[in-house]
């Protein structure tokens, strides 16, 4: 199951470093930012990213409500099984038990096992670990008292990310974003044959939260 | 008059008495010639051969520390007023002695400066006969005013009971009726005594000490007797309970109950605590609990108080009031006691709130970890001095009850070598609301979570009751409700306030059903305070407002639930209640009380009319006018000048707050938009549906 951001590329880099043969990239978009189940900002560059790593993507636009998000991942997984004869599910779920018992009920349902690499890391080691593996991070929307506009667009580095666990920890938010505080977009990793670049992008604010509309990028070598 | 008490004891040599203000020992109270802290000292008297320890504690007079006032009055039984035989009963001796009374502390009566009667006025015995008991008479009045029925008869003061004394601190001499017969000195002999130069030989006669010690140790009450009926007005836990009943009694060999009315820092000893010990033994090494930081502390020393000087005693009994060292926790108002779950004593009631603020900055930034210390230990002191960080500008904001409090607080600061840059003084307002609004709905950050809320003004009693500290977030949900219900509340909501904000909000709690709420209770509780703290229309405080949560609906996941997620949420249905219920800006209004020769009548009219003020009362007393009246506290920062200048210094004013009332409506928009501007906001405030949220 991949979003394009942090989470669902590092899982996916565990998978594949642990002998996991990754046959498809599975990516649900959501209607709009209510979405409870699946990531929104960005999510529309994962086709890209997908070529940038030469995975099949098996793409759908969904509902916002839980119940339609559901029944489009039951299909979406049932055709993946078909397709590519999937029998391991992986997913870059961290801290919330929602997304993870949905998830898990789904599979269980069509007889998939799950992987879920990421489960109870803390977030600063997550943040680090990512980093000390060259990936290259932008913050593409954010959702938590603390986090301001000056954060959309933003790549993470050595001082973001200082910076980042300080206001989570004063604010008391999830550093790793998993509680919805902030939505990443994977430019560049270990996994990537090629970069993604950001063209051309602006900022769409919203009193207290807000995301990064992007409205031109495009895969560069590397 | 301190000094004159200390002489006696043999701190300081005789002759220097007068002069040496020992107990004004800073540096600033010295060159202002008045009291600004509140200084402590305990006095070994014998009277009649029998030894007595007398605690006393010598109070600021000047009205921008009425604070400090307040707080010493918890920690005494009786009080030694001081009036000015030239000057009179004054608005002041009124708002101390209604202090003093509603703590039940006996009052006795010091009528000071007969001299000036003498030298200046050069009334005959006659005459000053006839001002003594015109002040006697001012003075009772304000106890048949201010006590409570049953202390009214027996608390009024008389020469001939021997609760009145007179004489001149700066000569030292004093006496009352009885010394007055027994060392057979009368008002002619006085009077004569000045004519002639003599006052040398009425010193000697009746030294000042004499009259005022012979006065506390006849009239005022011993702690254990004072305890018995001071305990139930000022203390509100239950008098049969084991601390109860060791209060009344102030016995030795009960829990240590002490309730802390000054803290100081030093820059040696760190954190001194110094309060009243109503009950048990208090000693060096104890390990106590601060009810109201909920927390615990470990009592390095004990000491009492000479002066200046602190004397360590390793252990104090009940009744005393001894200064602790190494409670870095306790603020003046704690209550400090053995055991845990105590009652905490009511929070004491302050007469004043900040209304003048100054932006301060180090003149090299890297003073400024210097700075912040400085005001840190400035505001730990001083209760009634308030610093804050703009969060958008940045700048060091510190308030305080007038123009003088700042002054001095800034002159406070440059005593420790620190250069600063200041501000011209602002006004502090209040943001409101004049009709209910709502309910409206807001999205957390993240969208998985909503609340519904409404506003409605705040009845002014429930305003009272909190800005007072008679409501407030340290009570338990049972009082808040009972007390709630005697003002008409339904018992539905007053069984559920959720918080109170102490500028005068609540936040109360209509929803019926919602699941996870008890889990976000205290992130909504903070999202409530911090909408109170930054008002939407200039980031002001809100009062006045009573805010309702009548739904939400929550992620059934924690982690999509966070503070992060709840604060932004409730605040933002807040702020759209806010806006949408007709928004007004309060401003403190003060009150003018002047003291003018009947000539300058019209021109302090004049004054206040144009500075969009008024006249509420003129009254000609003996040789001058009494004027009373209102002033928005924005209009008076050049008043010192103008008033002086207009008068020829001839008028004698000062300057209490008196009330919040709502800025005329011509002149809000304008206001709003310079009040943004200097908090580098953008000049026009939000709308309502900047926080609206569709479904």
């Amino acid at each position: 199951m991949f979003s394009g951001g942090k989470d669902s590329l590092f899982a996916l880099w565990t998978a594949m470093h642990q002998g996991y043969d990754v046959s498809c990239l599975i990516t649900l978009i959501p209607k709009s930012l209510e979405s409870w189940l699946f990531h929104y900002p960005a999510v529309r560059f994962a086709v890209l990213q997908a070529e940038a790593m030469g995975i099949p993507i098996l793409i759908r636009r969904t509902g916002d409500s839980a119940t339609r998000g559901l029944r489009d991942l039951r299909s979406m997984l049932k055709k993946a099984v078909e397709r590519f004869d999937v029998d391991v599910v992986v997913s870059g779920v961290l801290a919330s038990d929602y997304q993870r018992t949905l998830v898990d009920l789904v599979c269980e349902e069509l007889k998939l096992r799950t992987f879920t690499p990421l489960w109870g890391k803390r977030g600063e080691l997550l943040l680090a670990e990512v980093m000390s593996l060259g990936f290259s991070v932008m913050i593409v929307g954010v959702a938590a008292e603390g986090l301001t506009k000056k954060w959309l667009g933003r790549v993470l580095n050595d001082e973001a990310i200082e910076e980042l666990n300080s206001l989570a920890s004063r604010y008391r938010f999830n550093p790793a974003g998993e509680g919805g505080e902030y939505e990443t977009l994977v430019l560049d990793a270990p996994i990537f044959k090629k970069r993604l670049v950001v063209e051309k992008a602006r900022p769409v604010w919203m009193g207290d939260s807000g995301y990064l509309e992007i409205e031109e990028a495009y895969l560069a070598t590397k | 008059m301190s000094d004159s008490l200390l002489a006696a004891c043999g701190l300081l040599s005789p002759s220097m008495a007068g002069q040496a203000l020992a107990l004004d020992y800073m540096e600033e109270e010295q060159k202002r010639q008045m009291t600004i802290k509140a200084a402590n000292i305990s006095l070994y008297y014998e009277y009649e051969n029998k030894p007595y320890v007398i605690n006393l504690i010598d109070t600021p007079g000047h009205i921008d520390f009425t604070g400090k006032v307040t707080r010493s009055l918890r920690a005494i039984d009786g009080a030694i007023v001081v009036v000015d035989a030239v000057e009179g009963v004054m608005t002041q001796t009124e708002t101390v002695t209604r202090q003093a009374l509603e703590e039940r502390v006996r009052p006795v009566l010091y009528i000071n400066k007969i001299d000036r009667l003498i030298n200046e006025l050069k009334l005959s015995p006659q005459g000053v006969q006839e001002v003594i008991v015109r002040i006697i008479k001012d003075f009772n009045r304000l106890i048949e005013m201010y006590a409570e029925p049953e202390y009214r008869k027996a608390w009024k003061v008389s020469f001939s009971n021997n609760n009145v004394a007179l004489g001149s601190a700066k000569h030292r001499w004093g006496f009352t009726l009885r010394v007055a017969q027994e060392k057979g000195i009368k008002f002619s002999d006085v009077v004569a005594a000045y004519k002639e130069g003599n006052v040398e030989e009425l010193r000697k006669t009746v030294p000042l000490h004499e009259a005022i010690l012979d006065m506390v140790v006849e009239h005022l009450p011993s702690p254990p007797i004072a305890q018995k009926y001071r305990i139930p007005k000022i203390w509100h836990g239950d008098l049969s309970s084991e601390v109860g009943k060791a209060m009344l009694e102030c016995d030795d060999d009960g829990p240590v109950v002490m309730c802390i009315s000054n803290v100081t820092v030093d820059p040696q000893a760190g954190v001194v605590a110094t309060g009243r010990l109503f009950s048990g033994v208090i000693n060096a090494g104890d390990t106590v609990h601060l009810i109201g930081a909920r927390a615990t502390g470990r009592v390095q020393q004990v000491c009492i108080y000479m002066g200046p000087y602190r004397e360590i005693v390793g252990s104090l009994p009940a009744g005393n009031i001894p200064a602790l060292l190494g409670l870095d926790k306790a603020r003046a108002g704690e209550t400090i006691a053995s055991i845990p779950d105590v009652v905490p004593f009511e929070a004491v009631r302050y007469v004043t709130e900040p209304v003048v603020t100054i932006a301060i900055e180090p003149k090299y930034s890297r003073d400024l970890p210097k700075l912040v210390d400085v005001l840190n230990k400035l505001t730990i002191e001083d209760p009634n001095l308030v610093a804050r960080i703009d969060q958008e500008s940045g700048e060091y904001l510190l308030s305080g009850i007038g123009q003088v409090h700042l002054e001095i607080a800034l002159t406070l600061i440059q005593k420790t070598g620190l250069e600063i840059i200041t501000s011209p003084p602002t006004v502090i307002y209040r943001e409101s609301i004049r009709k209910p609004a709502g309910p409206f709905m807001a999205k957390s950050p993240n969208r998985h979570n909503r609340v519904y809320i409404s506003v409605e003004p705040l009845d002014p009693q429930i305003v009272e009751l909190i800005t007072s500290g008679k409501l407030n977030d340290t009570m338990d949900r049972r009082s808040i409700a009972k007390l709630l219900r005697s003002y008409g509340w339904p018992a539905e909501e007053a069984r559920n306030v959720y918080g109170i904000d102490p500028h005068g909000c609540i936040f109360v709690d209509r929803s019926k059903g919602v699941q996870y709420l008890n889990e976000v209770r205290d992130y909504m509780v903070s999202g409530f305070i911090s909408a109170m703290d930054d008002g939407p229309l200039t980031r002001e405080y809100v009062r006045g407002v009573k805010v309702n949560l009548e739904n939400a609906e929550l992620h059934s996941d924690p982690a999509h639930r966070g503070p992060a997620q709840i604060i932004p949420m409730v605040r933002r249905a807040i702020y759209a209640g806010l806006l949408s219920a007709d928004p007004i800006l309060l401003e403190p209004i003060m009150k003018l009380v002047a003291r003018a020769p009947a000539e300058m009548v019209g021109v302090l009219t004049k004054i206040l009319t144009s500075r969009r003020g008024r006249v509420l009362s003129i009254e000609q007393r003996e040789y001058v006018v009494h004027v009373e009246g209102e002033i928005p506290a924005a209009e008076t920062f050049d008043l010192a000048d103008v008033i002086r200048s207009s008068t020829s210094g001839k008028a004698f004013w000062s300057l209490p707050f008196s009330r919040w009332a709502p800025v005329p409506s011509s002149l809000m928009p304008k206001l709003i938009r310079e009040i943004r501007q200097r908090k580098g906001l953008s000049p026009e405030p939000p709308r309502p549906e900047d926080f609206m949220d569709r479904e």
